[in-house]
């Protein structure tokens, strides 16, 4: 019996490792993914203030912490019986689709990239962002920016950048700081000229994405990213 | 010379730290012309290194696991960060200690699942009884407070430590903040 440990799993978000168990003929006969981590969440949040739970639980995961934000907030929501304004709803949602962008940044550039770019045989010293940024360093660049706008929006709206005290239960704790601030978002979605498609590399990766249509005219572009 | 080492690790927290050590942004590529990332949920090396000169530790140590790979950090690493909260104070992750560890397995594995098991240790973590910060395990030479610390204090704090000199953390941000 021979048993095959990956520990610590990398490219994810978050700790974890997986085993493999294999039987006498070297064939799998158990796999398993761990989450090697267990707070109790379940336990602790019991019998404090209800409005405290959106800031508590957001400390489930920092990466995300906008999806307990707002998960903990919708049901706050239910327990006070309201239904939140729709522009607060619409908010929630803006703060939450930037740190989808941010995420999905992390994922691809700061995690996969390496393999991506350098590929599996790489040494190992080198199979990382840093690594990345040696070799492409346009690219690893604009993984960064990514990851920044998304991360700046989220900032925008809750003035932080993770674990913001925005959402809460019955919409949102206040008015994000900067006065029209949602305004200014579609052109933060507008990248730098060198985030074309043509910079990933593959043509794989350019079928299928319009090259201009994202631009917007120069006076709606904002100047704080 | 070749460039100081660092290493980033994390324990029980959320991984917000290390998102805000990414939200250095285009600075990370300043911070790796002047250190060389050895060892990280970043990297892909997978034991720890001989020796480390600065190293960020994000979180509490709430498992056996946790206690562990901490004493040998500290055996191996010239300087020890707190990164964070929950090192500094265990923060969240200390909110089960008055609870006791049954009652916190049994809420999420028997009293609210259809299902109820609680998994046997090796496929969870074995816990310690109380979560502890880290400088309650091994000792620990600068603290950066923050949940998470600010991408900015961060950023000043490793160019002092790469600098040599003493980061006073304390002036630039709270605890909670």
């Amino acid at each position: 019996m021979q048993r095959i440990v990956i520990d610590p799993v990398t490219r994810i978000e978050g700790h974890s490792k997986v085993t493999i168990q294999l039987d006498d003929n070297g064939k799998v006969a158990d796999a398993r993914f761990h989450v090697t981590q267990f707070r109790g969440f379940e336990k602790l949040c019991e019998n404090r203030p209800f409005y405290e739970m959106p800031s508590l639980m957001a400390r489930i995961c920092g990466i995300c912490p906008v999806s307990h934000l707002v998960a903990s907030a919708k049901a706050c929501d239910a327990i006070l019986g309201v239904s939140i304004p729709p522009n607060g709803a619409r908010l929630r949602s803006v703060m939450n689709l930037a740190q989808i962008l941010q995420s999905h940044a992390l994922s691809l550039f700061h995690l996969s990239s390496p393999d991506l770019v350098l590929g599996m045989d790489a040494p190992v010293e080198a199979r990382n962002l840093f690594g990345v940024a040696a070799t492409a360093p346009e690219l690893a660049k604009d993984g960064i920016r990514v990851r920044q706008i998304g991360q700046q929006i989220i900032e925008m709206l809750g003035g932080k950048r993770i674990h913001p005290a925005w959402i809460v239960p019955g919409g949102l704790a206040r008015r994000s700081p900067k006065r029209n601030a949602t305004r200014s978002i579609p052109c933060c979605l507008m990248l730098s000229p060198r985030f074309s498609a043509r910079s990933i590399g593959s043509e794989a990766c350019t079928s299928g994405i319009p090259r201009k249509s994202h631009r917007l005219p120069t006076s709606r572009r904002c100047s704080w990213v | 010379m070749s460039k100081p080492t660092l290493a980033t690790v994390w324990l029980d927290g959320c991984s917000g730290c290390h998102m805000s050590f990414l939200d250095m942004d285009e600075r990370l590529l300043t911070i790796a012309q002047e250190v060389e990332l050895v060892y990280s949920p970043l990297v892909d090396r997978k034991d720890f290194p001989d020796l480390v000169d600065i190293t960020l530790v994000e979180g509490a140590v709430s498992s056996e696991e946790d206690r562990a790979k901490i004493k040998k950090i500290r055996a191996h690493t010239n300087l020890l960060v707190s990164l964070g909260d929950c090192a500094i104070t265990s923060n969240v992750p200390g909110m089960r200690n008055p609870f006791g560890v049954q009652a916190i397995l049994n809420r999420a594995y028997v009293e609210t699942v259809a299902m109820p098991k609680v998994p046997e240790y090796g496929v969870i973590p074995k816990l310690l009884d109380r979560v502890r910060p880290v400088h309650e395990v091994v000792p620990v030479d600068v603290y950066l407070p923050g949940c998470p610390p600010s991408a900015d204090l961060i950023f000043k704090t490793l160019q002092d430590l790469i600098a040599g000199r003493t980061p006073q953390a304390s002036e630039a941000q709270r605890f909670g903040a």
